[in-house]
């Protein structure tokens, strides 16, 4: 409906504002030559009277009737009338039925004329010129019919001629806005099917005409991206917390269950108690993680970018964990120049990144294995590192591991939330960086890649 | 010392009310924001706990309306909204701590503590000597029974921290903000490790025991 409507309306439009305006130039055009011919007529009929008054003064008033005669023999539809009035006879002669003569050019009316009763078309407009002669007088009318015809005539083929254009500007007009209104209708649709549920329905893109129509569909079709992934990340937000906290709820529970069981045959409840607590922190840590990932990947929350020193921040990094990693009998080495380097990026996830991947080497590796972190930079390519000897990632499972809750060991372990990498891999994501996991023979080798921007 | 809770939940405030008295505080609990903000006007308190989502008016309009009247009393925020941008916020507003839900309640006790006895840093100081223990804050030297001991940067800021607040327990998230600058639960014993370190060089070898584990709520150290 919206199409039809849409573009006959355009079509209309166009095609009366085509009429309107041509008629006012048929109509100024018909009124000049009106005039031009009404001109031309008195002209005509000055000219013939002088003929008959030239005529009368040297052949004299036989000659005079003479040409009367001829002229009206020409003209017997009675498109020319003329009448002579002879003062020495006192007479008339002619056909023109006027009984008061006189001089110059006049517009005169007859209302009924004999010799014109076939001429339905006739209108009684004539136009005269008389002349006053020493001897008479002459009067010679002419029938404006012509003119009348002339510009029926003139605007009958205009007429004509508008009506084909008018049905041209129409199909134009109407195929135009058609195009226009079929793209309209293809995003109404998609808006429809949007709300109907649907949300992987797109806007069709043509590439031919780059104009608001294909702007706003590209817009549409961009918010509807952000709004599909925002809506999937909801949703994988509801399912990851349905599939990992359950699990520790149920366990929760179950101990509770024990503890209120038991209550009162004199076991001590105390242990069981603060492993519900740990195990109470764990859950909370993993909701922690899931929303904070979810944040992160779905962009609700402005991260800011600044330009950071990555060297300084990977020494850091490395003080902190270094004792960490000699106490569980695992040996973290750096390897980074002391100089500036900075990127764009946020202080605290950027942290958090770094120190995720160390943590994964420490829970990933047997005692004594062997983690480098290292900061390289190549013209514009800046690579933080951590690398490890440990039993490394199957090239198979590389694309595995940075789902969520994808763990290698089906055995969980209690303080990992197998969100880990997900969380490194969203952060990555966020900061533009690329995250790469190679084989480091044997071990892992995480690579974080920022081109570093000019500023 | 009061403290004014406002918090909707009512078993949450039973429980943290609780605590707070058993912990020798007189307290006054309010539901919602707008009790909290005519409470506070009209009785003067040490410090403000209020939860972030409150009915009437939340707990940052609150925390902004006591700050345009002037009233400086330290606020501390309890929320479940606990990503740094909402940290940020809130600090922004006003308040002094913010702790994200759920906690332990030794964390909030100790973080009351530091808030309360807030130390005054005076700018002149410039040594410290509490225990036995000496540290020079300019020339970074520490020394105990005139022994000099030398620490990395990271266990110098930690011993500084701990000294600074002396008798009072540090939580580890405290710690690990104050001296790492880490707002997320790491996966790793850092504060331990480091802690254990410390010790390893200030107490050990005196057969002292200067920095003390609060069993499940922190350290301290002990002057």
């Amino acid at each position: 409906m919206l199409r039809l409507s849409s573009s006959l309306r355009f079509a209309l439009i166009i095609t009366m504002s085509f009429v309107v305006s041509t008629w006012l130039a048929t109509y100024v055009a018909v009124s000049i030559q009106s005039k031009e011919l009404k001109q031309r007529l008195f002209q005509d009929t000055e000219y013939l009277a002088r003929t008959l008054a030239n005529n009368l003064s040297n052949h004299g008033v036989i000659a005079l009737k003479k040409q009367i005669d001829d002229q009206m023999s020409f003209n017997q539809d009675g498109s020319i009338l003329i009448r002579f009035w002879d003062k020495q006879s006192n007479s008339v002669y002619g056909t023109l039925p006027l009984a008061t003569p006189f001089s110059g050019p006049t517009v005169i009316n007859i209302p009924y004329l004999q010799s014109s009763t076939e001429n339905e078309e006739n209108d009684g407009i004539y136009y005269a010129y008389g002349i006053d002669m020493p001897n008479g007088k002459i009067v010679v009318a002419r029938s404006g019919r012509w003119v009348t015809d002339t510009q029926e005539l003139f605007s009958q083929s205009l007429m004509a001629g508008l009506g084909c254009a008018m049905v041209v500007i129409a199909m134009i007009a109407f195929l135009l806005t058609q195009k226009g209104a079929r793209r309209l209708a293809n995003i109404d649709s998609v808006l429809k099917l949007i709300a109907s549920g649907d949300l992987s329905a797109r806007c069709q893109i043509s590439g031919a005409s780059k104009d608001e129509l294909h702007i706003v569909a590209i817009r549409i079709n961009s918010t509807l991206d952000k709004l599909e992934g925002s809506i999937s990340n909801l949703q994988q937000v509801s399912m990851d917390i349905a599939h990992d906290l359950r699990r520790p709820l149920t366990r929760l529970r179950l101990r509770l269950e024990q503890v209120l069981q038991n209550n009162g045959t004199n076991q001590p409840i105390e242990d069981e108690i603060s492993h519900s607590i740990v195990e109470l922190d764990q859950l909370s840590a993993t909701f922690d993680a899931i929303l904070h990932l979810a944040q992160i990947e779905s962009g609700s929350q402005h991260v800011v970018l600044e330009p950071i020193d990555i060297s300084a921040l990977c020494y850091d990094i490395y003080e902190t964990f270094e004792p960490v990693f000699e106490d569980s009998g695992r040996r973290l080495k750096l390897s980074c120049s002391t100089s500036i380097i900075t990127i764009n990026a946020n202080y605290s996830l950027l942290q958090q990144a770094i120190v995720n991947l160390l943590e994964n080497a420490l829970r990933h590796t047997p005692p004594g294995s062997n983690t480098l972190l290292s900061l390289q930079q190549e013209t514009d390519i800046i690579s933080i590192i951590v690398s490890d000897d440990g039993p490394g990632i199957p090239k198979h499972e590389r694309e595995n591991v940075l789902k969520r809750f994808y763990q290698l060991d089906e055995s969980r372990t209690s303080d990992s939330t197998g969100l880990g990498l997900s969380l490194v891999s969203a952060i990555i994501h966020r900061h533009e960086a690329e995250l790469r996991l190679l084989d480091n023979e044997p071990g892992l080798c995480v690579q974080l890649i920022f081109s570093s921007s000019p500023y | 010392m009061k403290i004014l809770y406002a918090e909707d939940d009512s078993d949450t405030a039973t429980y943290v009310s609780h605590g707070l008295k058993e912990a020798g505080y007189q307290i006054d609990v309010v539901a919602d924001g707008k009790q909290a903000i005519a409470l506070a006007t009209m009785h003067r308190y040490d410090i403000y706990i209020l939860d972030r989502m409150l009915p009437s008016v939340d707990g940052l309009s609150a925390v902004k309306s006591l700050r345009m009247a002037k009233d400086t009393t330290p606020v501390i925020f309890l929320s479940g909204l606990g990503s740094v941008n909402n940290r940020v916020d809130g600090l922004k507003a006003g308040a002094d701590d913010y702790l994200v839900k759920p906690f332990a309640m030794s964390e909030l006790l100790a973080r009351i503590e530091a808030i309360a006895r807030r130390p005054v840093l005076k700018q002149e100081t410039t040594t410290l000597s509490l225990g036995g223990v000496c540290v020079d804050l300019l020339s970074r030297e520490v020394h105990r029974l005139g022994e000099k001991i030398t620490l990395n940067p990271k266990e110098f800021a930690l011993l500084v921290y701990l000294m600074q607040r002396p008798n009072r327990i540090q939580t580890k998230s405290m710690i690990l903000d104050a001296i790492w600058d880490i707002h997320f639960d790491p996966k790793t014993s850092i504060v331990e490790t480091h802690i254990s370190r410390l010790r390893a060089k200030i107490d050990k070898p005196f057969g002292t025991q200067n920095i003390q584990t609060s069993h499940g709520a922190g350290y301290c150290f002990k002057a």
